[in-house]
């Protein structure tokens, strides 16, 4: 396991810069959320972590290793892909051993491994399946098994969860947030969704056009924005609302699936916050409309 | 059921008319192949005395078993190098070439456009220098490089249909190039490798004129090329040359029987891709 460090880096797509500099820290075992409006870099940004994009310019780092010239498969990173990207011809348990066998992994320690993934994922009674013969969701395990297996230093996420139904979504941020816990991973996650930043986030990066905006934990950017674009990103109904009367609370009910804003509250938040991902205001009151509608298209 | 319409009706007598259109010649070649020796039969109307004899007889003359022998060794240089080649050359021009040589591919495209005639002549000349005239790599080599064009534009259009995310899960896996190729793409392209094998497979098999001027002797040609030497020989036993004939057709038949959903699938597949 390992934290990474991105020092002043540039991508450029022939004469068009994409990435205009990014310098950023992120510690060993840290949930890292990049967040920004769709062509703001951010998946490209994750690529070039994952050494699927080359580096224009400054240093990518993986531990204490520059990693600009190592190839994808000798980063030590592993990604899950928002088409999941699962290999058509093979049974999920080939596909979730795929990586292990390349790696000349014995076979007993490979089988113990993918049937310890399964078993973590839920889906050991999926192993003999092909990909074709799975939902969405559980496709998207698989892809996530296919990750874990190989107990990679870094996990990229690149918006894993946009293809799957809303309760799905649910529950399966509620999953990555309980795997993130359990591996202690490093784990750098692309969203533009702003519900799934402030669910699961340790710490939210946002992107615009290339450069970051801010980056720090989801309740100081929701408190403190640096500028209005972060906080049309983080809290995009607040704005031309004085921010005093709006707090956050915690939601002792649900605490990983509803991101809720308190009109009410005034007051401090009744329990402690304990790390963003258990900051999620609720309602004091009857919900507004806006926010059940809200929370019914999250 | 419903009953027909009058245009399903008239759409079905189109077929059967096709149909018999189609199966026609070869029902004329079998009753002129089962005439008595010696005479002229017309064709046209089923012999008294079938003499089913003039197909053995054929068989002998013409040493089927050998030419049998002699296609399927030629079929067996052509297609596995090609289709191996193709199927390389195909992954590399559609997923390993950078913007920059694209224009590459474009070189096999114009091959497509050179008509078989064309080479025929160059080819002869080029075959003898290498001195290779008169033997069944003299077919080999120049169909292998002749299927190149047709065989590189058909497996590159399928690996640009394979989403380029199982590329990079594979490299993110631990794959090297070669090994995401053989273990994930190869896997994935065979549907496409089988069409191109038939197709391949058909063309080399009913080659004609390549082996008529590259190869004097009928023995080292393919079936349908020593159907030339077999005309010229017994040009004037019509019986004889029509079983001969059919005989020579019998293989591919055969082969269409079995194989007949992964040819029509192949042809298909050509209809889509265009």
């Amino acid at each position: 396991m390992a934290g990474l460090t991105l020092r002043s880096v540039y991508k450029n797509y022939g004469e068009v810069p994409v990435i205009k500099g990014v310098d950023l820290d992120i510690d060993h075992g840290e949930f890292v959320v990049f967040v920004g409006p769709s062509g703001c870099g951010k998946s490209t940004l994750l690529r070039m972590i994952a050494g699927l994009e080359d580096i224009s310019g400054g240093e990518v780092s993986i531990g204490d290793r520059v990693v600009n010239d190592v190839e994808p498969r000798d980063r030590g990173v592993a990604m899950v892909f928002q088409s999941y990207a699962l290999y058509p011809h093979m049974s999920v348990y080939d596909n979730v051993g795929f990586g292990l066998k390349l790696a000349g992994t014995p076979k007993d320690v490979r089988d113990k491994k993918i049937r310890d993934a399964a078993k973590v994922l839920q889906m050991e009674h999926l192993l003999d399946r092909r990909p074709a013969q799975l939902s969405g969701g559980q496709r998207q395990r698989v892809a996530i098994g296919r990750a874990i297996v190989r107990q990679p230093d870094v996990f990229l996420f690149d918006e894993p969860l946009s293809n799957l139904d809303a309760a799905l979504r649910v529950d399966m941020r509620m999953e990555l947030s309980r795997l993130h816990h359990d591996l202690n991973a490093t784990m750098i996650y692309v969203t533009h969704d702003q519900v799934e930043a402030m669910t699961l986030a340790d710490t939210i990066v946002v992107l615009r056009a290339g450069r970051v905006e801010q980056a720090g934990t989801p309740l100081s950017l929701y408190d403190d924005p640096d500028n209005l674009f972060v906080a049309g990103s983080i809290r995009p109904r607040m704005l031309g609302r004085p921010l005093s009367v709006w707090e956050p609370a915690p939601c002792p009910a649900n605490p990983l699936t509803v991101f809720a804003l308190s009109p009410t509250a005034r007051r401090k938040p009744t329990l402690p916050l304990t790390g963003s991902r258990h900051a999620m205001a609720t309602m004091q009151s009857t919900p507004p409309m806006w926010l059940s509608r809200w929370a019914a298209t999250a | 059921m419903k009953a027909p319409t009058p245009n399903t009706l008239l759409a079905r007598g189109l077929i059967v008319l096709l149909m018999a259109l189609t199966l026609l010649p070869f029902l004329s070649m079998l009753s002129a192949a089962l005439a008595p020796q010696g005479t002229y039969p017309n064709g046209l109307q089923w012999p008294a005395d079938p003499q089913w004899s003039n197909f053995v007889k054929a068989f002998e003359v013409a040493k089927m078993d050998q030419l049998l022998l002699s296609s399927a060794l030629i079929v067996l240089g052509v297609v596995p190098i090609a289709v191996l080649i193709a199927t390389m050359a195909g992954y590399g021009l559609a997923k390993l070439t950078s913007q920059k040589y694209k224009w590459l591919y474009l070189i096999f495209v114009f091959g497509l456009t050179l008509p078989f005639e064309a080479v025929i002549t160059p080819l002869y000349y080029e075959v003898r220098a290498l001195g290779l005239l008169n033997t069944r790599f003299a077919i080999i080599l120049p169909l292998i490089g002749l299927y190149m064009p047709f065989g590189v534009y058909w497996m590159r259009a399928h690996f640009l249909s394979v989403p380029h995310d199982l590329t990079e899960a594979a490299q993110l896996d631990g794959a090297t190039r070669w090994k995401e190729f053989v273990l994930v793409q190869v896997p994935l392209a065979r549907p496409a490798i089988m069409s191109l094998t038939i197709l391949l497979f058909l063309w080399t098999w009913n080659q004609f004129l390549l082996p008529v001027v590259l190869v004097q002797d009928p023995m080292q040609r393919t079936m349908a090329g020593a159907l030339g030497a077999f005309q010229g020989q017994w040009g004037t036993d019509v019986p004889l040359l029509c079983a001969g004939s059919l005989l020579i057709l019998l293989p591919t038949v055969l082969l269409f029987l079995i194989f007949q959903r992964q040819f029509v699938a192949a042809l298909m597949q050509g209809a889509v891709k265009g």
